[in-house]
């Protein structure tokens, strides 16, 4: 934003002393449309904007001053120093401006990027585990020669023209594959660095197999970021993620969770648990457990996603949770695991603006099948013919059926008019999930972004819970 | 401009608090339209799903 109102910032310590001269215009200036704010029973005022993702927290007496700049009918006359910190906060626009316009603009340039390449790779398509919630099929082994071949190619000829290049580890359970792993991962961070292109790969494993000797290697070839799922101490983890011949996985998974922890290299590790009502009452003893094993090692941090009705066998029996109990139940699980000292994944990543898109809503985004197919999601799969969207030939080509691909990288918010007017389209823009657009035509809402206020109030619990937030004081100087 | 938009406010003889919660991310508009520096990240289903589907 364009907007030089004279602030002058020293940093001393965790507070910043603005010294802020007020600007001597008449510019008449409006509530961002992208705000939002809620007040908690102490009367902090928390507000945030969903274009720029800022996010502040106003005490009282603070909050008695900036209420009334947050009035629809905006705020004019000698600018004051409160008013100038909203303005370049982004809270405040000036009233000719066009906001949509603003986020169009933003919209096209994260869309429509040419210099990312993100893959995931189907290294294997069949599974160790057979864990009771899967809806996976598991029809095919190791990914082809021929196919491996293929994205070899296909990096070479894009890699010129890239920024940034992502290789995400998928499966079935990517690990039965180590050898492909093995052949591509280190080609792929060699190329990268080869051509200044920054490097990110991830891997989503059951850990199972995560044998330290493999660990240590995945993380020198760049391999540093990993969910890996626990569903509970050994009890009801062995119960709803058993090996595919039946047996326990539970310790085997600590065991070399707890070996990556004896690396001092960086990485990081979400520790899923994906909850029904069969576990979720039972999950303390696994918070104590992670706890001792894994200390205060910032490395580590617990994310609780709700079991799913997802099309697999055992559907009928399932125990899930409804949505809105589901969001109540990972805010209480959240708070309960970070009141014994774990780190978890806080309310600030569902309203960060680049974190609410499905990956499979971007056009630079592709699965690529053990077999060679391009699809779009990694739940669908080649269950949904919709979600195949062309092939990889092994001279690196992408044969694409561009009408089927269109449809999930299409932007549903332009012809959505309750999205085109949300306050939270610049975060989800509409396609936290592109699915329910595809097969039912139906708008996929953000829970969070429904209950957008009692999100606002969990972000200020975990901010305050972990100390963290930097004070502005400003100055009358 | 209404005079209700004419609100100036007298915080000249306070200092007033606010306790910033993000770390800012640079979201300025690439005049190249080259994008975003940060990565999308949504988190990928683990045998289930994140989605709404």
């Amino acid at each position: 934003m364009e907007v030089n109102c004279g602030v002058k910032a020293t940093q001393t310590d965790a507070t910043t002393l603005l010294q802020v001269r007020p600007a001597a215009t008449m510019m008449a200036y409006k509530p961002s449309r992208f705000n939002a704010h809620t007040t908690t029973e102490h009367g902090v005022l928390i507000l945030y904007n969903s274009y720029t993702g800022h996010t502040c927290a106003f005490p009282p007496r603070t909050a008695q001053r900036v209420r009334p700049l947050l009035s629809r009918s905006g705020v004019g006359g000698p600018i004051t120093r409160i008013a100038t910190y909203m303005i370049d906060n982004g809270f405040l626009v000036p009233k000719t401006v066009d906001e949509d316009a603003r986020w169009d603009v933003r919209y096209g340039q994260q869309q429509y990027r040419t210099d990312v390449l993100q893959l995931i790779l189907l290294a294997s398509e069949d599974c160790n585990f057979r864990c009771v919630y899967c809806s996976q099929e598991f029809k095919r082994g190791s990914m082809l020669p021929e196919v491996r071949t293929g994205i070899r190619n296909l990096i070479m000829s894009r890699i010129a023209k890239l920024r940034g290049l992502q290789i995400g580890w998928f499966g079935g359970e990517p690990l039965l594959a180590f050898d492909v792993i093995e052949e591509l991962a280190p080609f792929a961070q060699h190329v990268a660095k080869d051509h200044g292109v920054v490097f990110t790969s991830d891997i989503t494993t059951n850990g199972y197999l995560l044998t330290p000797e493999r660990s240590r290697k995945m993380v020198e070839w760049g391999i540093t970021a990993y969910q890996i799922t626990i569903d509970g101490t050994a009890l009801d983890h062995d119960a709803h993620r058993p090996l595919k011949e039946g047996g326990p996985t539970f310790q085997q998974i600590v065991d070399n969770i707890v070996a990556m922890r004896r690396y001092s290299a960086s990485f990081s590790v979400h520790l899923r648990v994906n909850f029904d009502r069969t576990n979720v009452n039972n999950l303390l003893p696994l918070f104590e457990v992670l706890k001792e094993q894994l200390g205060d090692d910032p490395r580590f941090q617990m994310r609780f996603r709700p079991v799913g009705k997802w099309g697999g066998p055992n559907d009928d029996q399932l125990s899930v949770c409804g949505l809105v109990e589901a969001n109540r139940l990972i805010t209480q699980l959240s708070d309960q695991a970070a009141s014994i000292g774990l780190r978890t994944e806080g309310a600030a990543d569902s309203v960060s603006p680049v974190e609410s898109v499905c990956y499979a809503a971007r056009p630079y985004n592709f699965v690529i099948g053990s077999d060679g197919k391009l699809m779009k999601c990694t739940v669908l799969l080649d269950t949904e013919p919709a979600n195949v969207v062309g092939s990889i030939s092994s001279d690196g080509k992408l044969n694409l059926d561009e009408d089927a691909f269109a449809q999930w990288v299409k932007p549903y918010y332009h012809t959505d008019t309750m999205c085109r007017k949300c306050f939270f389209v610049p975060v989800c823009q509409g396609m936290l999930c592109p699915v329910p657009r595809l097969l039912k035509g139906e708008r996929p809402c953000p829970p969070h972004k429904l209950a957008i206020k009692d999100t606002l109030s969990t972000l200020w619990k975990d901010k305050e819970r972990a100390h963290e937030g930097k004070l502005v004081r400003i100055s009358a100087g | 401009m209404s005079d209700e938009t004419k609100r100036p406010l007298d915080d000249s003889s306070d200092e007033l608090d606010i306790i910033e919660l993000d770390e800012r991310l640079d979201m300025s508009i690439d005049p190249l339209l080259i994008g975003l520096s940060v990565p999308n990240d949504h988190n990928k289903s683990c045998c289930n799903s994140p989605c709404l589907i």
